[in-house]
């Protein structure tokens, strides 16, 4: 994919709104011109390069449903958002993973560089992860099939075709056993549902 | 209540697929059904689970093909390809013209600036509500006129630094930042030593004092330690070299 070195932070924005293919342009451009920069900052203070996967593929998910759910300031910059939640993804890893040593060396300069806002974009990365926690739990079939309804927006028939089922009416009644069975499982989960829930209210 | 019917009523009322008939009624029932109410936030909370799971899977696959093309341009790239490819771009560069040079220090900085945003500042002896308000207020000219001439503590020297670079007063940003520099020399804890370094730079550069520029731009991108480090590209140090070569 050739990228424009021209593209426009609102063009940015825009394309994260509208999703699909524009989402994957914007995307695309983000990782070529930010990835280094993210992954230095992961390498220079303890992590390798598959933290630096993880973290940034993290930062990504939080950005875009930042700026999809309006909660994107466009003065913050999409590169300073974007190195702020890398950075602050990653001291909340290791103060998981308890290391001391790392602490140390994280907060050595007596400061973090935090763009305003993104402490509280945090907390919601972490109910992200319940939220993901749950869906990741239901079966390859089950996910597949309700990311194809509901996130990609196919048609019954296209998925029909795509999962191989022999009629629309078994797919329809595949697709609900397994919203039902997601739900039964946020139900399972009440401590997780109820912590879940204030976030989505509090948005 | 966790039943087919309610979830397909519901699952249609999110999606905006009831009748104005169905979904009065649903609404009525919501009114004065908790259990229900209860499907219902179950239901969304499901729902953004699986778009959660969409974004991810999509991220994950762009993720995917960049990693798999950067480590295919890794190997490729072999040290003389690279020098050769660097004296290809030196002599477009003079090929390039002037109007270029002249937009080439501005595309730097754009290209380059982080602004910073004050997070919890430590060891101030201005109360901390104070500088912290005004910096968030973006009161540039209350922060110069807040920090002593002389003060030794660096976070208001560095604030008094940034305050003066958003304000366009160069010159005094580097006084400030360099003074931020200095302080740290003889002090065990550096506080903002990165941060004014950096900001130095970019000031250096608005100034067009491009030795000195270089000198931190190549000092942030060889020390991994650096808070900045990885900021500048190889394609910067190259470019701010050309506006040096030009220059002298």
């Amino acid at each position: 994919m050739k990228l424009s070195k021209t593209y426009s932070e609102n063009s940015i924005l825009d394309d994260i709104k509208a999703g699909g293919s524009q989402l994957n342009k914007a995307l695309g451009f983000m990782y070529s011109s930010y990835y280094g920069l993210l992954e230095s900052i992961i390498l220079k203070n303890s992590g390798n390069e598959d933290d630096a996967a993880d973290v940034i593929q993290d930062t990504f998910l939080a950005f875009v449903k930042m700026v999809q759910d309006g909660r994107f300031r466009k003065e913050a910059g999409v590169k300073s958002m974007l190195y702020s939640i890398v950075r602050n993804l990653w001291i909340t890893e290791i103060r998981k993973r308890k290391s001391t040593q790392n602490r140390h060396e994280i907060f050595e300069q007596g400061n973090d560089v935090e763009v305003e806002g993104v402490s509280v974009e945090i907390e919601k990365i972490e109910n992200q992860k319940l939220i993901l926690s749950l869906f990741e739990s239901i079966g390859k079939k089950c996910k597949s099939i309700l990311i194809s309804f509901y996130y990609e927006n196919l048609s019954m028939k296209d998925i029909m075709e795509k999962e191989d089922f022999s009629s629309e009416q078994v797919l329809r009644n595949k697709k609900y056993k397994c919203l039902k069975s997601l739900i039964e499982k946020v139900n399972g989960n009440v401590i997780l549902a109820k912590s879940v829930k204030n976030a989505l209210q509090n948005d | 209540m966790i039943d087919d019917k309610n979830i397909t009523r519901l699952d249609a009322y999110l999606d905006n697929k009831l009748s104005e008939e169905e979904k009065n009624l649903l609404l009525q029932e919501l009114k004065e059904n908790a259990a229900l109410n209860e499907l219902l936030e179950l239901l969304k909370i499901s729902r953004e689970s699986i778009e959660l799971g969409g974004l991810k899977n999509q991220i994950q696959s762009v993720q995917k093909e960049y990693l798999k093309i950067r480590a295919t341009q890794v190997v490729k790239i072999k040290p003389s390809t690279w020098w050769i490819g660097v004296a290809a771009s030196i002599s477009l560069f003079i090929l390039i013209g002037n109007f270029w040079i002249q937009k080439l220090p501005s595309q730097l900085i754009e290209d380059n600036y982080i602004s910073y945003e004050i997070s919890t500042m430590r060891s101030s002896e201005i109360p901390l509500s104070v500088l912290e308000n005004d910096f968030k207020n973006k009161a540039w000219t209350s922060i110069l006129s807040a920090v002593p001439q002389n003060s030794e503590n660096q976070s208001e020297v560095f604030l008094a630094g940034i305050a003066a670079y958003e304000l366009g007063d160069f010159e005094s940003a580097i006084e400030y930042l360099e003074r931020v520099i200095q302080l740290n020399q003889d002090l065990s804890d550096r506080y903002f030593h990165d941060e004014a370094e950096y900001y130095l730079s970019l000031s250096l550069l608005k100034l067009e004092k491009y030795d000195n520029a270089l000198v931190l731009f190549e000092k942030i991108n060889l020390d991994e330690n650096h808070i900045y480090h990885g900021i500048f590209t190889n394609s910067d140090l190259l470019k701010l070299k050309v506006l040096t070569w030009v220059k002298n």
